[in-house]
């Protein structure tokens, strides 16, 4: 955070950073840690649904839906449900088309080209999170148009993760 | 009118809380996510009143008489959890009637209490909406909740700093102008003592400032040591001190307070090889309702008490006496200082 220069210490998740701050710690992460932006992305797309510290994330998404397939489809409702929770939270919206059977496409309309790689990282830790096998890959990332292929193997490939509807 | 017919799976899958209750009384069938509310006991067979409470309305003798009710507000309770209200809607089918529920304010506690999945509710039914945002909002909450607390702390170590002389950590002028204003407005007596170190100077000319820095924070130590938790000992900047002493206005106890803080700091400090000699002037000025003095003009007063300490030859303490006021304007230095004419020496 020193070197990234941004005039203060430390986020807070309630508040809002201009976009430039996000390029900073993300330009910045990648030469600290010797990894390329695409795979940093990717990482942390996994993190925000595996973190225990995280874990409300993981249980708000999984109110999307009982399996898996159920879940990708509530990726269309995304944006609507995030700005239940929090009122001024923007999401890129998401649009989930089925092509032939077991394979997906989910559309991603987004001024940050970066968001798909983190799609593919969050979309791929639910498939493991719901027990799916699943091969999820970035199809197109242009800038404003993103496609995330999704292409399910296996429904009932391993137990999951558990997950239980009451807050315990 | 059209009559359409369901099957059992039609309706289970439309409405998974619902029962049929025949002509008799008798309940028919009863819905799976019902059915898991039951925890095991069978409702299939029973009466209806054996099984739920009617909560309202109050009077009915049959379950069929809700069906003739001009209020909809229909509430139950299933005799086996006394915790759990349901909503509920009945309506007359061929066979008799049809009983549909729902939790009302209760969906937490029964997901929780009967272990209920998603596949439990009817694909329509907002209650899983619900129960996310009920979700989202504990989750938010607690965030805010936490920002807020940080920012409080933030917000207190900022006012802490603010107030604290930071060489010292004793209170600074900011804090002092606070204390003695709520002091006034409490109207309790209290003295003002300021002290003015002596030879100093001498000891950040010979040792350097490191050497000055340092014999600040051990008379910064003696005077915490020397004065009590209710008293405010504040440093102006400079070699200046001054001590607010609580409930005290009795000269020669000042005055021996003075002498004992005096005798004390003309100990030598020890600083790296060096031994730093000091001593201080002090002078006293005492408020009192009766005073009527304001902060500004009690702070003089003990100024100007110390000046004739510093002018009779140093090393000395003086209370405060009227005759200074002509001393103190005609020779001492203080005429030079900027003063406010509304002031009241």
């Amino acid at each position: 955070m020193y070197e990234a220069d941004l005039g203060f210490m430390s986020f807070e998740s309630m508040l809002y950073y201009d976009d430039s701050v996000t390029g900073q710690i993300l330009s910045l992460a990648c030469r600290t840690m010797h990894v390329n932006l695409e795979n940093l992305l990717e990482d942390l797309g996994v993190h925000v649904i595996c973190s225990p510290v995280l874990e409300p994330i993981r249980r708000l998404l999984r109110f999307g839906g009982a399996d898996f397939l159920e879940f990708l489809y509530s990726l269309d409702f995304l944006p609507d449900r995030a700005r239940l929770a929090i009122s001024d939270l923007i999401l890129p919206e998401l649009h989930v088309v089925e092509r032939r059977g077991g394979e997906y496409q989910i559309h991603c309309r987004s001024e940050f080209s970066g968001y798909g790689y983190i799609l593919v990282g969050a979309i791929r830790a639910m498939a493991d999170d719901y027990g799916v096998l699943a091969i999820i890959t970035l199809d197109t990332a242009d800038k404003g148009a993103t496609v995330v292929a999704a292409e399910v193997l296996d429904e009932k490939h391993a137990a999951g993760r558990r997950f239980v509807l009451s807050q315990q | 009118m059209h009559e359409f017919l369901l099957s059992d799976k039609a309706l289970d899958t439309l409405l998974p809380m619902h029962v049929i209750v025949g002509f008799d009384g008798v309940i028919a069938h009863v819905g799976p996510t019902l059915e898991r509310l039951c925890e095991g006991e069978v409702f299939c067979g029973r009466q209806f009143k054996t099984a739920f409470e009617i909560l309202r309305p109050r009077e009915v003798s049959s379950v069929f008489d809700l069906l003739d009710l001009p209020s909809r507000t229909l509430s139950f309770r299933l005799n086996n959890s006394k915790r759990n209200r349901l909503r509920g809607a009945a309506v007359t089918i061929r066979d008799g009637m049809l009983l549909n529920f729902s939790f009302g304010t209760t969906l937490s506690n029964a997901v929780a209490e009967h272990d209920l999945t998603l596949t439990d509710f009817a694909p329509a039914d907002p209650a899983i909406e619900m129960l996310y945002l009920i979700e989202a909002n504990s989750s938010t909450a607690h965030l805010s909740k936490h920002l807020s607390e940080r920012l409080q702390a933030a917000h207190a170590a900022a006012q802490v700093q603010a107030l604290t002389d930071t060489l010292t950590g004793l209170d600074n002028r900011r804090a002092l102008d606070q204390a003695m204003d709520h002091r006034i407005a409490r109207r309790e007596v209290f003295a003002c003592m300021q002290f003015d170190l002596d030879y100093f100077k001498s000891v950040n000319d010979a040792f350097g400032h490191a050497a000055g820095s340092y014999v600040l924070q051990v008379v910064a130590q003696i005077l915490k040591a020397e004065f009590r938790q209710q008293d405010t000992i504040a440093r102006l900047g400079g070699d200046e001190f001054v001590i607010l002493i609580h409930k005290l206005d009795d000269p020669e106890t000042l005055g021996g307070i003075a002498r004992r803080i005096i005798e004390r700091l003309e100990q030598p400090i020890p600083f790296e090889e060096n031994l730093c000699l000091i001593s201080a002037s002090a002078g006293t000025s005492v408020w009192s309702p009766e005073s009527r003095l304001n902060a500004e003009t009690l702070l003089r007063r003990a100024d100007l008490a110390l000046y004739a300490s510093k002018y009779g030859g140093r090393a000395q303490h003086r209370m405060f006496d009227a005759k200074m006021l002509q001393f103190g304007m005609s020779v001492d230095p203080i005429d030079q200082r900027p003063s406010r004419p509304d002031t009241k020496l």
